[in-house]
């Protein structure tokens, strides 16, 4: 604590040296630019992948070679720095990359009958944002939430895949979000009011940033806790109610107490305490959190949510308050991110530096299928 | 929190390179001949409206452009029964 507190303090510092940093290589001449340029590459291999396509584009206009490179790494790139990203904004999500292999390459057809895998038809790379978009859709479709979308309904596991590739061509090529809206979006969800009520209750979430670090990030414990149910049902209607419940959070005006802070569902348990009402934070009075905290982990809540302002002293108070509750219940800080979000404030959105903790109980509740159980685990015990 | 980065492949075909392929997997005749199929909507797959093909019992089965099709193949691969 005293660790992260120090370098806090010296913000200002490492801003400097920063500046200083990028001076001394300026300084150095070619050599020393060179080298930090290749030392930046390797740290951010997407970047690098993305400079290559551009080589190979300016060798294609004047050797008409290296066309398939440059599908390669566009997609590659792209999609890879999307996955990184959103595996920031999700704690319990490893980022899944792609790598794009050409099936004259590798393949021969008895591979290729015995590997039950798709292949993709990719175009000439005039028309790189049609590869580029059936690429991230079926990459989407087989690999993001893969585990709970075995437990979700069919119009849930669209919508989110939706609004994820949504997500992505408006971050990697934003040019190309209009077009994806046009060809895919209208055509499925105007025909399909269920996915379009969904994608219209993310949008809203996502207003307060909390689509990732807690809807997806809920929707993969999710997938983690239960095994071989047969019966999904009720965890898609669960999920109904807690995209519902995440809504309503979003669409609160600030200051709002009367709404519905837990979610309190058979599969998913979690709670959302807002910290940053003026008085307690100003007295650094913690022990109105800490006993409303341990009552909420006495109810079986799993995942505790803290949200607050990001101000320096509302962040000293959050974390004050973690360390209480952590020496005092058997829980534990899972992640803890800064980010923007917007909140309503008299009927307005306004944008607002927003800090997020999560707490995780050490006490998981895991959900087994009750004939797997018997078939297979007591079967293997006995 | 330290993630592993891992990477799924992504199986292309380029279309300087189908007939060629096609050709390997003895699709080639049923290709010229019009007589390849869209799973989903059983319409003929031509070089213009090819998106993509996939091993199933013994034979291929194509998937053409159409966004109905698509997402139809998109649900296989939700369900599992192909991957990429």
């Amino acid at each position: 604590m005293e660790v992260i507190r120090y370098f806090e303090r010296k913000k200002d510092f490492y801003i400097n040296m920063e500046l200083d940093i990028i001076s001394l290589i300026m300084k150095g001449g070619p050599p020393t630019i060179l080298i930090s340029i290749i030392f930046y590459l390797l740290l951010f291999p997407e970047k690098a992948e993305k400079i290559t396509v551009l080589l190979y584009r300016l060798i294609f206009k004047v050797f008409k070679l290296g066309e398939k490179q440059i599908i390669t790494h566009d997609i590659q790139a792209r999609v890879n720095e999307f996955s990184k990203k959103l595996s920031k904004e999700i704690a319990n999500v490893e980022p899944v990359g792609v790598k794009v292999q050409w099936i004259s390459d590798t393949q021969t057809p008895k591979k290729f009958f015995d590997g039950n895998k798709l292949v993709i038809r990719m175009r000439h790379h005039d028309s790189q944002d049609k590869n580029f978009i059936n690429a991230s859709m079926v990459f989407i479709s087989s690999v993001f939430l893969r585990k709970s979308k075995k437990y979700m309904s069919k119009s849930q596991k669209k919508s989110i895949d939706l609004y994820v590739g949504k997500k992505l061509f408006e971050m990697e090529k934003p040019q190309i979000a209009d077009k994806f809206f046009e060809d895919f979006f209208s055509m499925k969800t105007i025909s399909n009011e269920k996915i379009m009520g969904l994608i219209e209750k993310y949008e809203i979430i996502d207003k307060v940033g909390l689509i990732f670090p807690i809807l997806v990030q809920e929707l993969t414990f999710f997938g983690e806790k239960i095994f071989y149910k047969l019966n999904t049902n009720d965890i898609i209607k669960e999920i109904s109610a807690f995209i519902d419940f995440l809504k309503n959070y979003a669409e609160r005006e600030i200051g709002e107490q009367r709404l519905k802070k837990n979610f309190t569902g058979v599969y998913c348990r979690c709670g959302i305490v807002i910290i940053g009402i003026g008085e307690k934070v100003k007295i650094g009075l913690c022990e109105p959190y800490v006993n409303y905290i341990k009552k909420i982990i006495n109810d079986k809540i799993e995942n505790i949510y803290l949200i607050g302002p990001a101000t320096k002293e509302n962040i000293n108070f959050i974390k004050n308050i973690i360390e209480e509750v952590q020496s005092k219940l058997d829980v534990y800080k899972y992640v803890d991110k800064k980010f923007k979000s917007k909140i309503k404030i008299k009927k307005e959105r306004k944008e607002v530096n927003t800090y997020l903790v999560v707490l995780r109980s050490k006490e998981v509740k895991r959900y087994i299928d009750e004939e797997y159980h018997k078939k297979y685990i007591n079967e293997t015990s006995s | 929190m330290r993630k592993i980065f891992y990477k799924e492949k992504l199986l292309t075909v380029y279309d300087k390179e189908l007939l060629k392929t096609l050709k390997n997997l003895g699709y080639l005749n049923k290709f010229k001949k019009g007589k390849l199929k869209c799973k989903f909507c059983n319409c003929i797959i031509t070089f213009g409206n090819l998106h993509s093909f996939f091993p199933q019992s013994g034979d291929i089965k194509f998937v053409c452009e159409k966004y109905s099709c698509q997402w139809k193949l998109y649900d296989i691969l939700r369900e599992r029964r192909i991957s990429i």
